[in-house]
């Protein structure tokens, strides 16, 4: 070739190059070629190039076609394989299929679950401006965060601060109360919280103008729920209702549902200003009580720090030695963060994922195993001309189909199941929430990453068959690949041991929880609330109930002993190290109160029955006395503020919190004249075991006659114990049930895995029994080949669920011990599962008449 | 039998009548000295291909030409089946015409 010579456009050249297959290179770049070169002899250079351009531009429609038509028809013949070979192994197809649809069915699942979870508070339009008004507490060189706020800080926010558009302030905790309307009386929880939260929440009115709210202290909010409740189909507005057979509340708006997924759920709101008259005027002007939720509104930008800075100097301006420092935190991250929830969300993401990738290893093995059935294909689609990337494309393609197929199943069965999964996680969750854009999103995504994984290795593998190998009959058939395939077991049987291990411990964890020795008795207990007129005739109830021989003893406590949330720092008594402040709990009790839940008083005495004894007589729990660190603190006194207080006895520590928190020092006091002193609230009675029902119409009698007019209500302590668990019930249940689903799955792939051993080596096995091998011989020998590698699993399986459950018990103060036996348990779980799935087989293949196996020869 | 385009009509006629010399280049001149306008390349491929589907043309390997940057011509050769394609076509334009021996005038 000349040097000098004319050649076309370098671009177009490449471009055609680009659509060209390798043999049709030669032909047509030539024929382009040879064209520019004739147009370049009569036309001269510039018309040949932009001859050679528009050649190839026009090319490129022919191109397009051409590979789409082709596409087309490799597809058919790709999807015809497929069907045929699905029908050809019935078995295998539905092993594989089966298995993926599960894991992609838990996978959906849990994406609902994590889809609402992420959803919580999210139905607020102004969520991403709306802030939660925080407090860290500083005692000696101790702090501790909480959710609470002083109610006077939220009013002076709003009006000195610019940035700040909105305030309001809920009181914490709901208060139940009698509410009549007609003829129908009910029991009802209520919020009460500033008139301003309509304006910063979306709690949407259907009936009733939110402005109403203001003023008024007597006004209502109800829900959909209540309102329908009270009223049927009359419209609420205007009607009124009266409150613990004492004050009338106009009722002034209806306001939707508050969906289940949201931080403050409420039916009845009523204004906070309420607080003022029942409890003192200036109720809600201190700058102490961390009783309320704050939340503000804040504008756009505001740099966070620089406005707590602000807001601490603000309440050190009212509050001149508060050991307050307030500070801001967004409402968005409350619940994930604050909450602790990602963290779950985080963990069920995990299992989703881990049930899904052992689906998907079964479909690696199942379709490796049995690439011998499908490398004669393999051959002759190479011979006559695919690519290794079209071979690829073909299997990728394949286990798509499989995907698909089975994210159909999928659907089906999430449809099917929703119903239990409600209750198994008490979410409302509806088939209509799976046409949530994002869901659909989530849904496709899942199925795409389960194809691909599970298609990628086998498309690979297949892929790479050496023709002539396969088709003269010397490719060694399922044997390439085999140590991989026993590593996915391996990994796939480590992954369901972690699953297993985390699932007994939090089993272990809760029913240590549930039987751990509270320290006091909680057996046939009854709880009845101290409302209306019982508090003035407290004593005389107490005697009238006492008659019944079916009680054996009542007390009247300021808190239910499940949570005790009244507490306070400032405690000083001789002796007392400066840095020493501990946070101590107060409980108010009646003399009864250790008698009838069976406490144990250490040292000592109880409170005194007879009336006339000094009040400022109080016992405090050893925990407290372990602090004051005298040898023997009866006598002590200990005093704060214009407080003072003389120990009588200690008790044994008892749980006056969930037990998943630690007991801190608490005082049991019985003294209406103590500075933090709340009144009985609540009415406690051991009963004799035998007739409850005929004890518990007496207890309504009584309460009927002294206090008429209110609905009787009883819990038994048992169960507001039980209740205090739910969360981590349903966690356990949550995951008890997808480690069931990961073993099922991993069990449904090695069956899948020893028919094919099973079936691979029917042979050997005759020629075995010939020889004179016995059956359980032949069981073991079969068996072994994977339970090796099941027990191998424990390596990884052991020391990874260790740690992670080591971090998980972090949380409970008081939890179990990492025994051995779990992990053994564990083991033994998988491993017999394991043999009984490879079990079947192996009896199945040893106990086969080896003339069957051998006649075909 | 498949009636032929007029495209592929054309085509095959340019190789029966090229004589085992039919390749891209050879049967656009024809076309462009016949039928008297340009086609592009991707114009004659498109019916190519189709022909050689049908087994009415065959490939072969023809020879080098440095203004080809030196690379092998394609020649298509036209096949019994072709020939016969050929005479179908115009069979069926002789009868239709026939039929409609008036003309176009009246």
């Amino acid at each position: 070739m000349k040097p000098n010579q004319p050649r076309p456009p370098r671009l177009a050249k490449f471009l055609l190059r680009q659509c060209l297959q390798d043999d049709e290179i030669s032909e047509k770049l030539g024929d382009f070629e040879e064209g520019f070169t004739w147009k370049n002899q009569e036309y001269g250079l510039h018309t040949a190039r932009n001859w050679y351009r528009w050649q190839v531009l026009k090319y490129i429609p022919f191109y397009i076609k051409l590979t789409i038509y082709w596409s087309i028809a490799m597809f058919k013949n790709y999807l015809k394989i497929a069907t045929r070979n699905i029908q050809k192994h019935k078995g295998y197809s539905f092993i594989n299929i089966t298995g993926l649809a599960l894991g992609m069915a838990s996978c959906i699942l849990i994406l609902l679950w994590v889809n609402d979870e992420l959803a919580t508070d999210r139905y607020h339009e102004k969520i991403d401006s709306i802030y939660q008004v925080r407090s860290i507490t500083h005692y000696g060189s101790e702090v501790s965060r909480t959710a609470g706020s002083v109610p006077a800080l939220a009013p002076a926010l709003k009006a000195e601060f610019p940035e700040v558009i909105n305030a309001a302030r809920f009181q914490n905790g709901q208060s139940r109360h009698l509410l009549k309307y007609g003829n129908k009386q009910f029991k009802e929880n209520c919020q009460l919280a500033d008139p301003e939260i309509f304006e910063i929440f979306s709690f949407s009115f259907t009936r009733g103008d939110p402005r109403q709210t203001f003023g008024d202290p007597y006004v209502m909010v109800l829900s959909e729920r209540i309102a329908r409740k009270f009223f049927g189909s009359e419209d609420p507005i205007g009607k009124i209702m009266t409150m613990d057979n004492k004050d009338d509340f106009r009722i002034v708006g209806v306001m939707k549902n508050i969906p289940h997924n949201s931080t403050h759920r409420f039916d009845i709101w009523a204004p906070l200003q309420l607080t003022q008259k029942w409890h003192r005027p200036n109720y809600l002007r201190t700058w102490y009580n961390m009783a309320f939720r704050s939340y503000v509104e804040m504008t756009d930008g505001v740099d966070i720090s620089a406005f707590n800075e602000k807001i601490f100097s603000r309440i050190r301006q009212s509050a001149k030695n508060t050991n307050i420092e307030p500070y801001i935190y967004p409402l968005n991250c409350v619940y994930l963060h604050i909450w602790e929830r990602i963290e779950n969300i985080r963990i069920f993401s995990l299992i989703a994922f881990i049930i899904l990738l052992i689906a998907c290893i079964n479909f690696m093995n199942l379709a490796t195993a049995r690439s011998a059935h499908r490398a004669r294909e393999v051959g002759l689609r190479k011979v006559v001309g695919a690519h290794r990337y079209q071979i690829i494309r073909q299997f990728l393609g394949e286990s798509m189909f499989f995907t698909f197929l089975a994210l159909l199943i999928a659907v089906g069965l999430v449809l099917l199941l929703l119903p239990a999964f409600r209750t198994l996680t008490g979410k409302p969750i509806e088939a209509v929430d799976l046409a949530n854009p994002s869901i659909i999103i989530g849904i496709v995504s899942v199925a795409c990453i389960t194809g691909i994984l599970a298609g990628c290795y086998p498309a690979f593998f297949l892929s790479s068959f050496r023709p002539i190998a396969t088709l003269k009959g010397t490719h060694a058939s399922g044997k390439s690949g085999s140590f991989f395939r026993k590593g996915l077991v391996f990994l796939q049987f480590a992954l369901s041991i972690m699953l297993i291990v985390g699932t007994l411990i939090i089993f272990n964890q809760l029913r240590f929880m549930k039987n751990k020795n509270l320290g006091l008795d909680r057996k046939d207990i009854l709880g009845v609330a101290v409302e209306g007129k019982m508090l003035e005739n407290i004593s005389s109830i107490k005697h009238q109930l006492l008659q019944h021989n079916g009680i054996h003893s009542v007390t009247a406590t300021s808190h239910s002993p499940t949570g005790v949330y009244n507490n306070g720092h400032g405690w000083d008594w001789e002796g007392r190290p400066p840095n020493v402040d501990p946070l101590v709990t107060y409980f108010g009790v009646d003399p009864d109160f250790l008698d009838t839940f069976k406490m144990e008083i250490v040292s000592g005495e109880s409170f005194p029955q007879q009336p006339g004894h000094s009040l400022t007589s109080v016992i405090i729990n050893e925990c407290f006395a372990g602090i004051i660190g005298l040898p023997d603190v009866i006598g002590t006194t200990i005093s704060s503020d214009d407080t003072e207080l003389q120990i009588i006895g200690v008790v044994k520590d008892f749980h006056f919190t969930p037990v998943d928190q630690e007991i801190g020092p608490a005082i049991v006091y019985y003294d209406p004249t103590f500075k933090s002193f709340q009144r009985y609230r609540y009415l406690f009675m051991r009963l004799n075991p035998g007739n409850t029902p005929a004890t518990v119409s007496h207890v309504e009698k009584t309460l009927n006659t002294f206090n008429p007019g209110f609905l009787f209500e009883y819990r038994f302590l048992d169960e507001i114990y039980d209740r205090l668990y739910l969360g981590v019930e349903r966690e356990l249940v949550i995951l008890r049930t997808f480690t069931i689903l990961a073993i099922l799955i991993s069990c449904l792939g090695l069956f899948g895995l020893a028919a094919y051993t099973a079936e691979r080596r029917t042979k050997e096995i005759g020629i075995r029994k010939v020889l004179g091998a016995s059956v359980p011989g032949i069981v073991m020998l079969l068996s072994r080949e994977y339970a090796r590698w099941v027990v191998a699993a424990n390596i990884i399986a052991w020391p990874v669920s260790y740690f992670l459950m080591k971090n998980w018990l972090q949380d409970y103060a008081y939890r179990i011990s990492l025994g051995f036996p779990v992990f053994l348990l564990a083991t033994a779980m998988t491993l017999l599962i394991a043999q009984l799935t490879v079990g079947f087989q192996s009896i199945k293949a040893a106990r086969s008449h080896p003339s069957d196996s051998l006649r075909y020869e | 039998m498949k009636i032929l385009s007029r495209a592929e009509e054309i085509i095959l006629l340019a190789i029966l009548h090229l004589e085992g010399e039919a390749y891209g280049i050879s049967i656009r001149n024809f076309i462009r000295e016949t039928v008297g306008s340009e086609w592009s390349l991707a114009q004659i491929y498109d019916p190519l291909n189709r022909l050689t589907h049908k087994g009415y043309v065959v490939k072969s390997k023809g020879s080098s030409l440095p203004e080809r940057g030196g690379r092998h011509k394609c020649l298509y050769t036209i096949t019994k089946d072709g020939k016969s394609a050929l005479e179908e076509i115009r069979n069926l334009q002789s009868r239709l015409w026939s039929i409609n021996a008036k003309g176009i005038k009246s």
